[in-house]
Order: structure tokens, then sequence, then C-alpha cells
């Protein structure tokens, strides 16, 4: 310790004495060069690493993910953008970049010992390495799906019904996100025995019969959503029958009626439940 | 020359309206024959040369409106209404039944798999999707935009049943 | 087999997905639906196969798990012909090279340590760098069929058998099996599928082939001639002594002039043919030749014959298939076939009314046998007294039956009996006709009502004699083959120009050429044209988009197509996949007629091609 603390007040005196050889103007200007020069090649190198053509010149890399990734819509689709491996994988703002960058060292780690320098070895190691890029997407809320996919820029009419519903119900509500349902988009999936999909009920529902919200509420939407259109259609069509049937068919009759007879019950159930909630 | 006779016709006349009504009745047997004659669908006959060069038309589009479909007769496989693109279908995990098996059909919104597919080789009923049904793309497929390329006489049922009565 | 039997697959995964302990290994020349059921995925090269499966019989030796007892006691050691050829015409350099294409077939017998001294040169690390299989898969599989506690099925489809050594690697699984003694039980056994359940039955059982008579017997074998001459009730020696011309051969003779009236019932041959722009259509077209197509559908076949025949189908015939499991069934006749469409027996028998005995006999024969002379053909097959002796009164009213109208007596059920004869008390016993209405198939040899499910075990088999455990009794010592054949090259590899392999084969949507699921609107509609799949990079470097189209060519010919990199195939580099069953991509005007030597069944799956976008 004490060694230590003599070095430390050493350095200290040189580096407080102002230089006897060089002018104040060179070494600041020194200072600054080197500094950009260094800075400049510490990037230059971290983009470098940065790169596809970087990840795919390990074998791993090239045999196993990036083969996979080839297949999917990440990598050819309509428009022609598309995802390189640090998209997804690299965060883009700096200082997690550098902690990626140190995470990565032990990557380094398992190529110099071939941990998984055979597909057999790749997929049987292939939960595990999921498992740590879920954890991480999870952990940072799908920052690098965000970095493209933006929630609030999406257009629900552009999307499926199911799709839209599915988006308003879960992504921009904030209760999941991206990584939770969207596994596996972009390489093959590890056996997911025991992992569900984002849109499994939570645990502490599970046991009712229905997970979502309240009935009252349910039954309301439902009506709101079906009621006149659907009504109204089924109701001619089986006013229809019930003519055709009445002036045509008699054999058909009886069914014609029994049919139209459950409708108009039908309303009136919908009348009730309607009265009910009001 | 324009407006004189042709006197030198005169003595094909005969023939000439014979020979005419014979290339009519080779042209309406032709007509008749045509119709008849297997029509060419380059897809199901080959070219109209066998061994020429056929131009490939577009790959076809996936129709992915999710509109569920009638189907032709009961036992149908119902088609696929949705994108499947990329979904992975092997023994490691089965994107189809993330979202149709009956416990996750909630949350997805999807229709839940038949009641037949709960059923072992011996109609015994199990908890779960029996393993043999497992690769749904085995009976369900998706439609692409294509047209038929020739037309089908299929009947449903119910009208075959109907006019038999 | 996941898209070519999709029904057996069912059973496949039903036994994989209930027990963990199962394992399923999936080997092909590129990744398909089947492999989504792989523990142990495998994508070799082209015909390396024959490579990796002597290297899991040197594995099997070299570990010390040969079962001593089942090799001593049920199997003899051969090493067959090698450098045999491909099956190319006679003037082909690849030919004249071939030094054992004389006789493809002979063997001469070894002993066990030449056999493993034979298969010693395939080493883990050849085998892996030939293949271009990890190590580690390769050992994975070997140890399925090393480890003495497990049973192993082998399955194969048509990579196996349209394959230039096609009886070869047949001959090379049954090896791995006799090796272990893993065969003739459940769960333990070798079974070829080939392209459809019921090619096995239907074809080769009954023997309708250029070189074979019923019941495995052959035309160049004078005791089977005699035999079966007297079944038939014609007289000796009208069998001729030599093979016909085989499949492939047809279209090669057919071109030169040498065969020249052709009949193809209900077959898509054009479409089927290898080499067809080169070697088959110019038969059909060669002006000396008259061809006639019987069947259902105007097929490219059809629309290149001389004459066609409007034929019935399937339930509009009474009839019988043989499935890849010896299962016998029958069906009835349940519809009449629209307009004058008649079944091909119909078509056959009416033809043979056409013709006399004075006509198309030898003379000599007809010397020596008067009672035969001024008869029709029909008479003397058919009117014989045996196939025309049920009548029809035996057909339930409820059921039609064309022929039984048109000929007078129940065909079917005479032709038979009449072909029963050749198997019953030989192994290949059939149960009387009537019993097959009456049950869903039955396994031959049907012993005292019984079927039999396994064959050559003591127990399962009726023809094993008790105490013998297992008899091959097909060969005379009861001894099964283990043989010693080498890895050969295929008849065509890749080089500078045409730098891709080409493999052709099916989608499970339609069946073979597609000429009845292109016109059924939902199969059409799910997979409606063929495309050539290929991998995303070999497309990118050639500047080809997903869905661009392209020329694939080969020496032989060329079509159009377009290219996908993301459906349901994905091919490893260097290798491109293009289904068959597109009439207006007709594939074979690529492939190679190159055939196994032995078998005669064209390589499908194996020539070399060019990418080229249009």
């Amino acid at each position: 310790m004490p060694r230590i603390k003599e070095l430390l007040i050493w350095f200290w005196r040189i580096a407080s004495r102002p230089s006897a050889h060089l002018s104040l103007g060179f070494l600041a200007l020194g200072g600054f060069v080197c500094g950009v020069l260094f800075w400049g090649a510490f990037n230059t190198a971290l983009e470098i690493t940065n790169t596809e053509k970087f990840c795919t010149s390990c074998h791993e890399m090239r045999a196993n993910v990036f083969e996979e990734l080839q297949g999917t819509p990440h990598f050819s689709n309509r428009s022609g953008v598309r995802a390189t491996c640090p998209d997804c994988h690299v965060p883009h703002n700096w200082t997690d970049k550098i902690a990626r960058k140190m995470q990565a060292s032990k990557e380094v780690w398992g190529k110099i010992f071939g941990t998984i320098d055979t597909r057999q070895k790749f997929l049987d190691h292939r939960l595990e390495l999921a498992k740590h890029e879920w954890a991480r997407l999870k952990a940072n809320d799908s920052l690098e799906c965000r970095n493209c996919h933006s929630a609030v820029a999406m257009d629900f009419t552009k999307q499926t019904r199911r799709a839209a519903d599915i988006h308003g119900k879960f992504l921009v509500t904030g209760e999941k996100t991206c990584i939770d349902c969207h596994k596996g988009i972009a390489h093959e999936l590890p056996d997911m025995t025991g992992i569900e999909p984002g849109w499994r009920a939570p645990p502490e529902l599970r046991d009712r019969q229905s997970f979502r919200g309240n009935p009252r509420d349910e039954l309301a939407r439902y009506l709101a959503v079906t009621a006149a259109e659907q009504e109204r259609a089924a109701e001619h069509s089986l006013r229809d029958k019930l003519v055709i049937a009445e002036r045509r068919r008699p054999t058909d009759l009886p069914r014609a009626q029994a049919e139209f007879q459950l409708h108009v019950c039908d309303q009136l159930a919908r009348r009730g439940w309607a009265r009910m909630l009001h | 020359m324009r407006g004189q006779d042709h006197p030198g016709l005169k003595r094909f006349r005969l023939p000439l309206a014979g020979a005419l009504l014979g290339g009519m009745l080779v042209f309406v047997c032709g007509a008749i024959y045509a119709q008849n004659a297997p029509q060419i669908v380059p897809r199901v006959t080959g070219a109209a040369a066998p061994m020429g060069d056929v131009r490939t038309p577009p790959l076809a589009r996936p129709i992915v409106d999710d509109k569920r479909l009638m189907r032709n007769y009961p036992e149908q496989p119902p088609i696929i209404p949705h994108s499947i693109e990329n979904y992975q279908l092997t023994l490691k995990t089965n994107r189809c039944l993330d979202c149709h098996r009956r416990q996750y059909t909630e949350g997805s919104g999807a229709p839940m798999i038949s009641v037949t597919h709960f059923m072992d080789r011996d109609g015994q009923v199990l908890a779960d999707v029996t393993p043999r049904r497992y690769f749904c793309t085995a009976c369900h497929v998706q439609q692409t935009d294509a047209r038929p390329l020739v037309p089908n006489a299929f009947k449903d049922m119910l009208l075959v049943g109907s006019e038999n009565k | 087999m996941a898209e070519m039997h999709p029904i057996l697959w069912t059973r496949l995964t039903d036994r994989r997905l209930s027990h963990p302990h199962v394992k399923v290994a999936v080997l092909s020349t590129f990744t398909h639906r089947s492999s989504d059921l792989a523990d142990i995925p495998i994508v070799f090269k082209p015909g390396t196969d024959l490579a990796i499966l002597n290297y899991i019989a040197n594995h099997i030796i070299s570990t010390g798990r040969v079962n001593q007892d089942f090799v001593k006691n049920h199997t003899a050691f051969v090493k067959g012909a090698i450098d045999i050829g491909y099956g190319l015409r006679a003037d082909h350099p690849l030919e004249i090279k071939a030094n054992g294409a004389a006789d493809p077939g002979a063997t001469q017998p070894i002993d066990f340590d030449a056999y493993a001294a034979f298969v010693k040169g395939y080493t883990l690390d050849k085998v892996s760098e030939l293949a271009g299989v990890e190590r580690g898969f390769l050992q994975e599989l070997a140890e399925l069929y090393a480890d003495p506690k497990r049973k192993v099925m082998s399955l194969w489809t048509m990579g196996f058998n349209q394959h230039v050594r096609g009886v070869w690697a047949n001959q090379l699984v049954y090896n791995l099996h006799l090796l272990t003694g893993k065969i003739s039980e459940p769960g333990n056994s070798p079974f070829s599928l080939t392209g459809q359940p019921s090619a096995c039955g239907t074809a080769r059982e009954v023997g309708t082939f250029a070189h074979r008579l019923p019941a495995d017997m052959t035309v160049t074998n004078p005791e089977h001639r005699k035999h079966t001459e007297e079944i038939w009730r014609v007289p000796h020696g009208i069998i001729p002594d030599k093979a016909g011309y085989h499949a492939v051969e047809h279209d090669r003779m057919l071109r030169d002039g040498k065969l020249n009236f052709y009949w193809i019932q209900v077959n898509n041959n054009l479409q089927a043919a290898p080499n067809c722009s080169r070697e088959t259509y110019p038969g059909y077209r060669n002006p000396d030749n008259f061809i006639v197509v019987s069947d259902a559908y105007p097929t490219v076949t059809a629309m290149a014959a001389d004459l066609v025949l409007p034929a019935a189908m399937w339930v509009e015939k009474e009839g019988m298939y043989g499935n890849a499991e010896r299962r016998t069934h029958v069906w009835r006749q349940l519809v009449n076939a629209p307009g004058e469409a008649r079944s091909d027996l119909w078509q056959i028998m009416e033809f043979s009314k056409r013709f006399t005995t004075d006509e198309v006999w030898p003379l000599q024969i007809l010397a020596d046998n008067p009672n035969y002379r001024g008869k029709t053909l029909f008479d003397a097959l058919f009117r014989n007294g045996k196939v025309d002796k049920f009548a029809t009164t035996e057909i339930p009213p409820e059921y039609k039956n064309s022929e039984a109208k048109a000929f007078g007596f129940y065909v079917q059920k005479g032709l038979f009996e009449e072909y029963a004869e050749f198997g019953r008390g030989h192994g290949h016993d059939l149960a009387p006709f009537d019993a097959y209405h009456e049950v869903r198939g039955l396994r031959w040899p049907v012993v005292n009502g019984k079927e039999t499910k396994w064959r050559y075990r003591e127990g399962l088999d009726p023809y094993v004699k008790p105490g013998k455990g297992v008899d091959f009794y097909g060969q005379p010592d009861g001894r099964a083959r283990i043989i010693a054949v080498p890895y050969e090259p295929p008849a065509e590899s890749p080089d500078k120009e045409y730098d891709v392999w080409l493999v052709t084969g099916r989608v499970l949507e339609h069946w073979h050429s597609g000429s009845m699921t292109m016109r059924v609107p939902e199969l059409y509609k799910a997979f409606p044209g063929a495309r050539v799949f290929m991998h995303p990079q070999d497309a990118r470097s050639r500047g080809l988009n997903q869905g661009a189209e392209v020329r694939v060519v080969s020496r032989r010919g060329e079509i159009r197509t377009r290219v996908d990199t993301k459906g349901r195939n994905r091919m490893p580099r260097g290798v491109v996949f293009v289904p068959w069953f597109d009439a207006s991509q007709l594939i074979n005007k690529a492939t190679l007629d190159a055939t196994d030597p032995i078998s005669k069944q064209a390589d499908f799956k194996k020539c070399a091609v060019k990418i080229i976008p249009v």
C-alpha cells in the first residue's frame, strides 16, 4: 500500500510540473490529435466488429444463425429493407453498446474453446443461448426491435385484424413487450417445451374461466359490435327463407319457422342483456 | 381491268361454289372439333409445342385475408386464411399450436383445433392434441390467388341430395 | 416421407412425440419437411449415401457390436461387381469405360473378414469429408444401429431407388440390419416405402415388368416359363425367353425406330421420363411409330399420342392393389365411367378379340398344339375355362361391374384366382378372392385364413419351421446376403459450367404428374406451379430475387421457372430442387437418362445444371 502511494505521488509531481522542453500549445494540440486518433481507431474497430461481415466471419455464426436468418422476412422482404446481425443484437446507444461488447468477451472465450463449433453442439446449446437474448430484450423492453418498429407508428388499419387487436391489447398498454410474443422471428427456436407464448393468460388468472377483464364490459362490447348489422342481416335471410318455404317448399316450413323463432328469442335475450347493463 | 367481266371464272363457278361449301363444311367441322378438342392448358396438358419454352407466370401470392371459408364437405381440413411465412413447425416448437391450442385460444383469438385432434388412433380422448396430428401443414394448406386451371364440376353434397328428392 | 407418405408420417410423429427416448434421423440431400422431426438432421452430398452406409457397417464391426449369432446362422457374405456403369446408351463414353457393365448384378462369395476389411476403408474422417456431414451426426447415427439395446427401422423413399446405385443403396441398408440382427420383427426392420404405397404389390408382385412373371418369377428361367404356361393354359414355348425392353429403353428404342407400337395405359410417361426432349418425345413423334394413350385426362403424353382412348378411373371399375406392407386390397365399381370410357382391363380384353392365334403365334407351336388353331387371343387367354369360371351372378346386385357385363363372366375373380395359383404353397399365399371383399386387406402369405405381419421369423411367419428361429427362405440356403459394394460417384456431377446439382421430386399437394391434383381447386391453389428451390446465397450470387424468372439448363434441355429461396425446402448451397408435377415446366427435359444398371431405374436426383436469369 505505501509503495503504491509513493508511486502515485511521484507521478503527480511529474504531471503537475510545467513542461520544460515542449510548448504548451504543442502539448495541448498533440494531446488532442492523439486523443482523436485513439478515439477514431477505437470506434472504427468497434464499428468493424459491428457488421454482419464480421459476425459471419465466424463459422459458428455463418453456418447456424446466419443460415437460418436467410429464409426469414428480416433478410428478404417486400421493400428490401433488411436487418443485419448487429441491428438486433447490439444496442445502438454508446454505453449499452460498450457494455454488450464487454459481455462479448465471453463469446470470444467460447470461440477459442469451440463451445459451439459444430451444428450438433450449437443445437445442444441453443436453448441457453436463446434465453440470454430473450432476457436481454425483455430487460431493455425490446429496444432493438423498437429501433425500427415503433409501436406508436403502427397503422392498425394496415395490420390484420387479429394482429391489430393483440397489439392494441398487449403492446400499446405496455403489458407485454415485443419479444414476449415474437420469439424465433429471425432464427429457428430451441425446444420450446414449457415456454409459453406471450398471449397466454397470466398464471394468476388461469383458474378463471376467462381472463379478459370484467364480463359486464365484455358483454357490452359484444353487443355493440354485433347488434345492429348482424341482427339485420340474419333477420333478413331468415325471413326470406320463411317466405320461400311458405310459398314453395312446404317440407322446409317447420325448420324455417323454428329458425326464425330461435332468432327472435335470441334478439329478445339481447335486449334483456342490454336492459340489464343499463 | 376494273369492272371487267371475268369470263374465265364462269367455267369454275360450280366447282368454286363446291369448294366454298366444302371449305365452309371443313370450317364448321373444325369449329365443332375445336370445341370438343382438349383445351391447351400448359400446366396440365403441356404447351402447344410440348417441348417448347413456356413463360412462367409470377409465383402466386398466398391469400391472407383472415376470412374463414365454408368447407366443401364436412371432413375437409379447413384452409389456412392467414400468413404462415416463416412459421416454425418442428420437433422443437409448433407455431400453429401457439395460437390454436385450447389453452392459448383466448389470448390469441384463434379458433381451437378440432376435437377430433384430441383422439389417438383408437379413439381414446386425450387432454391435449394427439401427437399424430402435430404436423398441421400435412392437411391444412394456405391458398394462393392463382385461378383454377380448368372448370370443376364438384357439387356440394347437400345440393346433390336435394336434386335426388 | 413427410410429404409423400403423410399418413405413415403421422404414425412416426406419434411414436417420436409420445416416447421421448425415440430418435429420428433424417438423411437427405436437402432440408425438407421430414427434417422437421429430426433429432439427427443429416444433409449429405448427392450420392454419398453409399459411403455413409458403409461407414455405419464399419462402425458396427469396429466397435464389436456385430450380432455374431445372427450373422453366423442366417447370413452369407458376398462381393458385388464394381464399376458397373450408368445404364446410359451403350455408346456413351461412361459405358465404354465401365469394366463391370456386362454383368452388373454379379456376386461372388467372401467371408466376414474380407467384408470387414472392405468396409474398414470407410472411416469417420473420410466419410465425413466426402459426404460433407459433421462427424458428430454420423457417429450418433451409427450408434443408433450399433447399440444392441435399440430397435431400428430404416425407411426410405425414391431418393434411394432412383439412384444410379439404387440396388446397392437398398442392399447396404439391409447389411446394417443383418449385421445387427435387427430385422423381421416388430420395431426392427428395413422398409422400402417407394414412391407410392401401392407400387410394390401392383407392379412387382403381379409381374408387370418386361422381365418378370407373377410371384417373383422371371421370363429368363425356363422352369418359371413352363410353370406359368401351365397356369395360364397356353402352349409350351409361347412365352418368349428374353426380357423385353425396360422403361428407359422403351424411349430409346422408339426414338431409334426399333419399337414401333406403344400403348400407354393411364401413365404420364412423357412428363415422367428422364431426358424427355431428347429421348422420349422424338420417339413418340417418330412417323414410323404408332402411339396409343389410354387416359382420363389430356396429359402431355396423351397430347403427343396418335390415338387417345378414354379410360375409366378408380371407382369406375372393380380392381385390386397391393400395398408396400404386402397388403392386398379389392374395391368395387361404384359408378359407371362417363361416356365411352372403359377400364384398361376391358380395353386389353376387347383388343385381344381382334387377333387370332393363327395370325400371331409361331407356326411350330400351332402345329404342335392344333387345338389352339383358329382361336382368338381372347379365347386363348380369357375363355380358357379358368378366367371365365365365375358367373356374373356372384357380383352383388347393388354393385356395378362393366367388365362382367361386357364379357359375360366375373373377370376380376377369374383373373385373381388364376394369379393366386402362382403363390399358394410358395410363401406367397393369397386368400380366396371373396375374402378380400369382406376385410380391409390382408397381408400375404395368408395361410389358414391368417395373414402374416412379419416374415422370416418363427412364430410370426408360418413358413418358418419350428426351431429355426429365423429362415430367409427366399434363398435356397436360407441365408440373407450381406454384400460388399463400394461408393461410386454419380453419372454426372457439377463442374465449372453446369455448377449446381439438380434434384427432382414431388410436393405434398400434387400426386405425381399432377394430372388429377392440378384440377382440384384447393390443391392447385395451395401449390399452383413448380419452382426452383435454391439457397438464398446461391440466388444472390447470381443476382436473382425471390420469385425471379430463371432458366434451369442442363446439357440436355432447359425449362423456365421461378426462384424460391424460402419455401418449405431449404437447400444447401450448390443444390437446387424442382418438382416435376407441372406440365408447363417439364423439368425432365433437363434430367439425365442414367439408370441403375441393375434395377434399370432412372436417377432423377442427380445431374448437373446451371441457373441463369431469363
